[in-house]
């Protein structure tokens, strides 16, 4: 798909209105935990439009914020590349790769509406990145041949982006040719773009009459869970247990996402983040304003053990990706298993007795057949 | 006979005699044989069959001594090799006597060489987030390369990947004619055929089908010089999803479906000639509410489909005449040796079925309770 098919699709989501930005809510680290303990002994009746309409129109907030980011990214890469030299701009570009890539980790939890429709995540994200294609871009860019469109998405997006700004394996300082800065402003460029894109269908589908809609909301609901459940399995079977040296034992450090910057453990809080405002939404608000999350919608069908399991069990991962040093690769065994099994058991309440409750067909279970 | 014709036009209609089968031509279309005829041989594209059954090779799941389960793949009758998820497709290696391809259940991130026997991992396609598998691999003996069905981590279309037999170095990509490929099988020298379902799943959402209503399976015949698509046929029921290949003796192409409504339909249609055609209904209307087959195996002229949901095996010879139902709990792999189907259960169970009389034996030497037998016997 092109950038202009992108376009159209993204077109053809429904317009309303816009919704102010909480910036600061992505940065570094997990937002405030709600105790998901204190749930009223009855718990208030939840239908799956209040939940998808109220999660709908906080992730779109959080697009905005994302929007905003690629923006300050695209500009620090241009001004960065109008002085490579300058170790200041070289840092205020990092700093605009690192808080772009938080907002986009957090909003990795629930990749529906316009970023499914547009394959946003793999068309911005895609990981592992391939250095010799980006570097044969770079070359072809040097050349004056580089035909973006027909770059692949292996070899660009943010993952991309990352290598060029922080990857010292060259033994040239960052973005030190000219081709390396040409192609990292268009990628840079292409980020930008593309992040306001999304904000804008985001703004127009997360206020539109579609998700009320009874028969949608439920649909999303399954799908919600499904790609929660992607996530969860993305962060532990591809992320953190990418073939190991030895069994139990962290994978070496260049196997990681975002080993390069340093922020893989910041990227797999920042998901976690995302999983927890799909799961918990907003419960500390009152009653009128309520942001119901997806255990919400559990209680609200009789299902507040199952509900309170699945609070602690992400608690638990949170804690147990927290407990793993800045740079995971060197976790002892005992905190690098404990992620793993924490990620799991999560995993599976929701793939398991949660999927069960809400009657969502998994689509990442086994028992299925093909 | 309520056959539903296929597109293109219907070029051959089968007529029963007696048990016996003969083909009548509807039109002068199959009086030219088509650009991907096979050799005169039905069977000259098949591999050389190992000749005892313990050689047979499938995937399942059994406990390990901590009572979790565990996916292994292998000879039947060995212990087979851990696989980091649930595999699918396994097909012998032509060229090495106990080597085996298995692939993992899609979306599958990894695709290996194994040894069959003693359950060593020979070689492994590199880890590739751009391509994830579709849960088939066949090989061409000849060309030295393996094809396994993919899609692409963006472009709806399926792909063909293409590797080097022995490194599994990814050597070309190709369309694969539709959305949603699974099965493929080599049916002449330069021809492979591939079953797109039509069904698009996305990485994001794993297995969930998300265009039910504009689902089009096709099955694509493919040049294997060159990768171009020869053509593609499709059914006239979008909703049978075509997904699973066989070839018989006689040259006739038996395609399994899975049916993503409540049609009344039979889970095998057949290509020959020109002409893609559903097969007879079972004549005792066993095939109603029977929508899933897991998988299809030929034996001379018979084709045998495997209904796992239904507890039952249906038959049909290549003709489309429906056979004959037989019951038996979960059934899941299929194939053929010395004129009978081998079928594999969930249940740990292997049976033989006679493809003539339909008589039923139990394999004790390869029945093992502890293991769940999945959906593929090669």
């Amino acid at each position: 798909m092109t950038l202009s098919m992108l376009r159209r699709s993204l077109k053809r989501s429904l317009l309303r209105a816009a919704l102010p930005v909480p910036l600061g809510l992505l940065m570094l680290g997990v937002p405030a935990m709600n105790d998901a303990r204190a749930q009223p002994t009855h718990a208030p009746a939840v239908s799956d439009a209040q939940f998808i309409g109220s999660l709908a129109r906080r992730f779109a907030k959080n697009y905005g914020e994302l929007q905003q980011r690629g923006a300050v990214l695209r500009d620090a890469v241009t001004a960065l590349c109008a002085e490579p030299a300058a170790a200041e701009r070289l840092t205020a570009a990092r700093t605009a790769w690192r808080q772009t890539a938080i907002a986009l980790r957090y909003l990795e939890a629930w990749p529906l509406g316009p970023t499914l429709e547009a394959r946003a995540l793999p068309r911005m994200d895609f990981w592992p990145t391939r250095v010799p294609q980006i570097d044969a871009a770079v070359a072809d860019q040097g050349r004056g041949t580089l035909d973006l469109t027909r770059v692949g998405v292996t070899a660009r997006g943010l993952p991309a982006l990352e290598y060029l700004l922080f990857d010292t394996g060259r033994g040239t300082p960052a973005l030190a040719s000219a081709a390396h800065c040409q192609y990292a402003q268009r990628l840079a460029g292409e980020v930008a773009e593309l992040t306001a894109e999304l904000q804008a269908a985001w703004t127009q589908w997360s206020s539109s009459a579609a998700l009320a809609d009874p028969e949608k909301a439920r649909a999303l609901v399954g799908d919600t869970l499904n790609v929660v459940v992607a996530a969860l399995n993305g962060m532990r079977a591809r992320k953190l247990a990418r073939p190991a040296t030895a069994p139990g034992q962290p994978p070496p450090a260049p196997t990681w996402e975002a080993w390069r910057s340093g922020a893989t453990r910041d990227h797999l809080l920042a998901t976690l983040a995302g999983v927890r405002a799909v799961l918990v939404g907003d419960e500390a608000a009152n009653s009128s304003t309520s942001a119901p999350g997806l255990l919400a919608l559990l209680r609200s069908r009789g299902q507040a053990a199952l509900a309170q399991q699945l609070a602690d069990r992400l608690g638990a991962a949170e804690a147990a990706v927290k407990a793993l040093p800045p740079d995971p690769s060197r976790a002892s065994a005992r905190a690098y298993s404990g992620a793993l099994q924490a990620l799991a058991q999560l995993q599976e309440g929701l793939a398991g007795d949660a999927a069960t409750a809400l009657q969502v067909t998994m689509g990442f279970n086994d028992s299925d057949g093909d | 006979m309520a056959t539903d014709a296929l597109m293109p036009a219907t070029a051959v209609a089968a007529v029963p005699d007696r048990g016996r089968r003969r083909f009548v031509t509807a039109t002068t279309a199959l009086l030219s044989a088509p650009a991907w005829s096979a050799p005169s041989s039905g069977t000259a594209m098949r591999a050389a069959a190992p000749s005892h059954t313990t050689q047979l090779l499938s995937a399942w799941a059994e406990r390990d001594a901590g009572g979790r389960l565990q996916h292994r793949a292998g000879q039947v009758a060995a212990a087979g090799i851990a696989v980091p998820q649930r595999a699918h497709g396994i097909s012998r290696d032509p060229l090495a006597s106990s080597a085996a391809y298995v692939v993992a259940r899609r979306p599958g991130t990894w695709l290996w060489r194994i040894d069959g026997h003693s359950g060593a991992l020979l070689a492994a396609a590199e880890d590739d987030a751009e391509y994830r598998y579709e849960g088939h691999v066949v090989v061409d003996a000849a060309r030295h390369r393996v094809y396994a069905t993919e899609s692409h981590v963006i472009d709806p279309e399926g792909c063909v990947g293409v590797y080097d037999a022995l490194t599994l170095q990814r050597l070309a990509t190709w369309h694969s004619g539709g959305i949603g490929p699974h099965e493929l099988l080599q049916i002449a020298p330069d021809v492979l055929a591939v079953a797109n379902g039509g069904i698009l799943t996305l990485p994001e959402t794993g297995r969930v089908k998300r265009n039910l209503d504009s689902m089009q399976p096709r099955l694509a015949l493919i040049d294997l010089r060159d990768g171009r698509v020869l053509q593609t046929l499709e059914l006239p029921r979008p909703h049978a999803g075509i997904r699973h290949l066989a070839w018989s003796d006689d040259g006739t192409l038996g395609v399994a479906l899975q049916l993503e409504e409540q049609l009344t339909l039979p889970l095998l249609a057949t290509l020959r000639g020109d002409a893609l055609r559903s097969a007879q209904p079972q004549r005792d209307g066993a095939q109603n509410a029977v929508r899933y087959g897991a998988a299809i195996a030929a034996c001379g002229d018979r084709f045998a489909v495997t209904c796992p949901q239904n507890d039952c095996v249906h038959l049909w010879d290549s003709a489309g005449v429906a056979v004959g139902t037989v019951s038996m709990p979960k059934p899941s792999g299929i194939t053929a040796r010395g004129g009978a189907f081998i079928v594999s259960s969930e249940t740990g169970v292997v049976l033989h079925i006679d493809a003539r009389t339909l008589a039923v034996e139990r394999d004790e030497a390869l029945s093992h309770p502890a293991r769940l037998w999945d959906n593929h016997l090669a």
